[in-house]
């Protein structure tokens, strides 16, 4: 192993071994282990982005190739250590009042993030899995951190056993696409699928087989020497089918709802923003680097789902009445919108999935941070009816989550507007003009149910007495941060959609 | 030799029992088990495939799923006994508390 390759996996050795630290601190630290807890938390997560730091300017593939330190790497890292500050700012508070023990809460939320970025960096199927896997299997735990309240345990359940069932179809679209090409580099299936290399030498050729000897193969006159395309076909299917369910794409969007309701809010805030960018991390590697060269025309598949999605998530959203409830269903809706822009496949199109996934994070972190503190305790103040006259009552935070209602709807000055702008502009530059018709209705749609909300916060009385305590200092601060920041990406949107563009571009453009 | 059709055939119809038995299975613990079966389909498709390439890759993927699954498991049955404390019950129509 050499210092490059160490380099390119620092961030996560740096997020693992803080995990594994905060654990050992919660374990012997009797007083204040809260606080501290939280304190080396952050301190990781900032180490492992001066980590990053390290990466730039970008170098060539580590460990053998199974790693790319690429900047659509740097970007996703940035992102997600980004999301997990914030979400742990919002944390600290809400496990004092739920009294749930900081220090596994924490460590999970390293490793899901330490799993996270193997998503985005990794160029072998075998490495993104196991990072999905990672990543997945703290969720599960996290979603179901509130294990004395039956609704928590219960979503935890549902994602549980419905994110196995779609890892399972992963890995046998996995398993099919390895035995179509010889090989889970992503690099090479590209190769292979272009046809510039032989299915069963290109494996050889790049990964050495065991005692270093050329093989003549069986197996190129039983899968008839060339890529079959049936296989590769059902193989797509499969890892769709997996990856859909990850990002909440119908018609795998069942479990969003019920998981986002029971989970503690912080953590759908997490799975809503920093699980989906992962996803969308694999989904856009997988698809646009490896399957690139595929005969079957994946974008088809996406287009269906795109629409599906923004139809379910925007319909089913109109009759919510808790919140948590009615972000879940928006949660699918703007899969739809972020698949949209992958459909036209284009690094424009890689580019504004990135930008999308950033505008999206920010508005939808505000928003949790505020349902998580007006929740308060037990989570039992959700409805929408409870922010009735929220405006009156704490006009800031009311503020607060109107600027993020208003970028989740697309109004101009938001982020969440240039987002949808250049969503559209990447499908219609593609010509697809019937998604693009289809997707601008359904923004329509979409503001119904957030204008609900503010609605209700500015224009009604409040039905029952909601208490409104003080918002704590690190709250404020993730507030600020949202709310700022999504109006900042609305204003100057151009640093991060170029970073996103030159790193969508190296995606597509590199070996 | 058999051929490696016979292995791929195996592992399909092994995976999709497991798919039926998740869909159909009112179990929990069953269900759990039916995604372990799928599982294990997948680690018989990388066996077949990876022998029949002449290629280590395929099995060193399947010591990587079976300790997946290990930690899925141990995730997975911590999973259902906090939900049978919470309800009592280990059938999935009764875990209905979230409806549309």
């Amino acid at each position: 192993m050499s210092p490059e390759d160490l380099i390119a996996v620092l961030p996560e050795a740096i997020l693992t071994v803080v995990a594994t630290a905060v654990m050992l601190l919660a374990a012997f630290r009797t007083k204040g282990k809260e606080e501290w807890c939280g304190f080396v938390t952050l301190l990781g997560l900032l180490a492992a982005m001066a980590a990053l730091i390290l990466q730039w300017p970008p170098q060539g593939p580590a460990f053998d190739g199974m790693v790319l330190a690429d900047p659509f790497s740097f970007f996703f890292h940035l992102l997600f250590l980004g999301i997990a500050i914030l979400i742990v700012l919002s944390s600290a508070s809400y496990l004092r009042q739920e009294r749930l023990a900081a220090g596994e809460y924490y460590a999970l939320l390293l490793f899901a993030t330490a799993g996270m970025g193997l998503m985005a960096a990794a160029n072998d199927l075998i490495l993104s899995f196991i990072g999905l896997e990672i990543s997945s299997l703290s969720s599960y735990v996290l979603v179901g951190f509130r294990r004395r309240v039956a609704i928590s345990s219960e979503s935890a359940l549902k994602y549980f056993l419905l994110g196995s069932f779609a890892t399972a179809f992963l890995l046998y679209g996995i398993a099919l696409l390895f035995g179509a090409t010889g090989t889970t580099r992503l690099t090479v299936i590209r190769e292979v699928l272009r046809g510039g290399l032989n299915p069963v030498t290109a494996g050889n050729s790049t990964e050495g087989i065991v005692g270093g000897s050329p093989v003549l193969l069986p197996a190129a006159a039983q899968l008839g020497g060339e890529v079959p395309t049936s296989l590769i076909a059902l193989a797509i299917g499969l890892i769709f089918v997996g990856l859909a369910f990850k990002v909440s794409a119908a018609p795998f969007q069942v479990w969003t709802p019920d998981v986002y309701q029971g989970a503690p809010t912080p953590v759908t805030a997490f799975l809503a923003t920093g699980s989906k960018a992962a996803a969308f991390a694999l989904f856009l590697r997988v698809f646009t680097v490896a399957l690139d060269g595929a005969v079957y025309p994946w974008p088809s598949l996406l287009w269906v789902s795109a629409v599906l999605s923004m139809f379910v998530g925007n319909l089913a959203a109109l009759w919510q009445s808790n919140m948590k409830r009615l972000l879940a269903y928006s949660s699918i809706a703007h899969a739809g919108y972020m698949l949209v822009a992958f459909t036209a496949n284009s690094a424009e199109g890689v580019a504004t999935v990135m930008f999308y996934l950033v505008a999206y994070a920010l508005m939808n972190l505000g928003a949790f941070a505020v349902i998580a503190h007006m929740g308060n305790q037990g989570e039992r103040y959700v409805a929408i009816e409870d922010y009735a006259g929220l405006g009156f009552r704490s006009p800031v935070l009311a503020g607060c989550l109107s600027v993020c209602l208003l970028s989740l709807i697309g109004i101009p000055l938001t982020g969440g507007f240039l987002g949808k702008f250049y969503v559209f502009r990447a499908a219609l530059r593609s010509d697809l003009l019937g998604l693009t018709v289809l997707g601008v209705l359904n923004s329509a749609i979409a503001a119904y149910y957030y204008l609900k909300v503010l609605v209700a916060m500015y224009m009604s009385e409040p039905t029952r007495e909601v208490p409104a305590p003080p918002v704590p200092a690190a709250v404020a601060c993730v507030l600020a941060v949202c709310a700022g920041g999504t109006l900042l990406l609305g204003i100057a949107p151009q640093s991060v959609l170029n970073f996103a563009l030159y790193a969508a571009q190296w995606l597509q453009g590199r070996m | 030799m058999v051929p490696l059709s016979y292995y791929l055939i195996l592992s399909a119809i092994l995976f999709t029992l497991g798919v039926a038995g998740f869909l159909f299975k009112r179990n929990i613990v069953t269900i759990f088990m039916s995604v372990e079966l799928m599982l294990n389909a997948v680690n018989l498709t990388f066996v077949a495939l990876s022998y029949s390439l002449r290629q280590l890759d395929g099995q060193i993927i399947v010591f990587f799923v079976m300790v997946i699954a290990a930690a899925e498991a141990a995730v997975g049955l911590a999973i259902i006994i906090t939900v049978f404390r919470n309800r009592e019950s280990l059938n999935v129509d009764r875990i209905d508390l979230m409806k549309l």
